[in-house]
């Protein structure tokens, strides 16, 4: 029985797998999306993780989605991923800019994160919320401008911005 | 066509290798080992890095796929078949010995699936 037919038959005796998670698919998606990018270029763990400034061990860990990473870790590997996927021609549509957002609304930074989820998943760019200090940003790769509920935020490259009405 | 298969021993008419582990992991854990499933089915034999590992004291070409949820180490034990991954025996890693309870389990699962294919 391959995977999809299994975890079909999963699902019917377990419905609680069914129910979304937005945290674990967020970790999940960000993996997928490292993954895909570090594959794609044929580089090993250690050889993204020299790019990216960390660790194979910490590769490791973002592949499996359980790593915790901080900001400014996240920032730097997510833009190797997006020079990785550029250049083999796999994000012809895809954004261009890398982007911190700073907000200081909670609530909405994950509004924002939940909706960038949504449209990484057809992109193939990845996004996340992450407390940091008081205030929780959004790390991302756009570039376009992110509306949520009528809120703006300019998208501009390795900047942070505050939510602006 | 994807390129890669995954595939789970059929222990019965109702049951398979990673419904056989399902039962050692709960719900979120269990989504967790299916993306990282699902990126082996993708990626295949390219994922590399630590994501596989020879076992060393089995004579039958067996290999772990090795996967983390939730702080969890989860291992499946399969054999490669052209390009696909025959899942053939999944357990939560506990202790260092755990790999070696497990190995003959697996080795005898590959020997019926190659004699009933």
């Amino acid at each position: 029985m391959n995977l999809r037919e299994s975890w079909a038959r999963l699902t019917e005796q377990r419905p609680a797998l069914l129910v979304a998670d937005p945290e674990l698919d967020l970790a999940e998606n960000l993996a997928d999306l490292i993954v895909r990018a570090r594959v794609q270029a044929g580089l090993s763990q250690t050889e993204f993780a020299e790019l990216a400034g960390t660790t194979q061990a910490r590769v490791s860990q973002l592949e499996r989605g359980t790593a915790n990473p901080t900001l400014d870790s996240l920032t730097r590997v997510l833009n190797v991923v997006q020079r990785l996927l550029a250049s083999s021609g796999a994000a012809k549509a895809a954004p261009a800019t890398t982007a911190t957002f700073s907000v200081a609304d909670p609530e909405a930074a994950e509004a924002i994160a939940t909706e960038q989820t949504a449209i990484a998943a057809l992109k193939g760019v990845a996004f996340g919320y992450v407390p940091v200090g008081g205030a929780t940003h959004v790390v991302g790769t756009t570039d376009k401008l992110v509306r949520v509920e009528g809120v703006q935020v300019a998208a501009v490259a390795n900047s942070e911005l505050a939510l602006a009405a | 066509m994807a390129v890669w298969e995954v595939e789970f021993y059929d222990l019965d008419d109702r049951t398979d290798a990673l419904a056989e582990l399902a039962e050692e992991v709960t719900d979120r854990q269990l989504k967790r080992v299916k993306r990282q499933l699902g990126r082996l089915e993708e990626h295949g034999l390219n994922l590399d890095g630590d994501w596989f590992k020879k076992i060393e004291a089995s004579d039958k070409g067996l290999w772990e796929f090795r996967m983390t949820a939730d702080k969890v180490e989860v291992r499946f034990i399969y054999g490669l078949i052209g390009h696909r991954f025959l899942m053939l025996r999944g357990f939560v890693h506990k202790r260092p010995n755990d790999l070696n309870r497990h190995t003959p389990i697996a080795e005898h699962r590959l020997a019926d699936w190659m004699e009933k294919a």
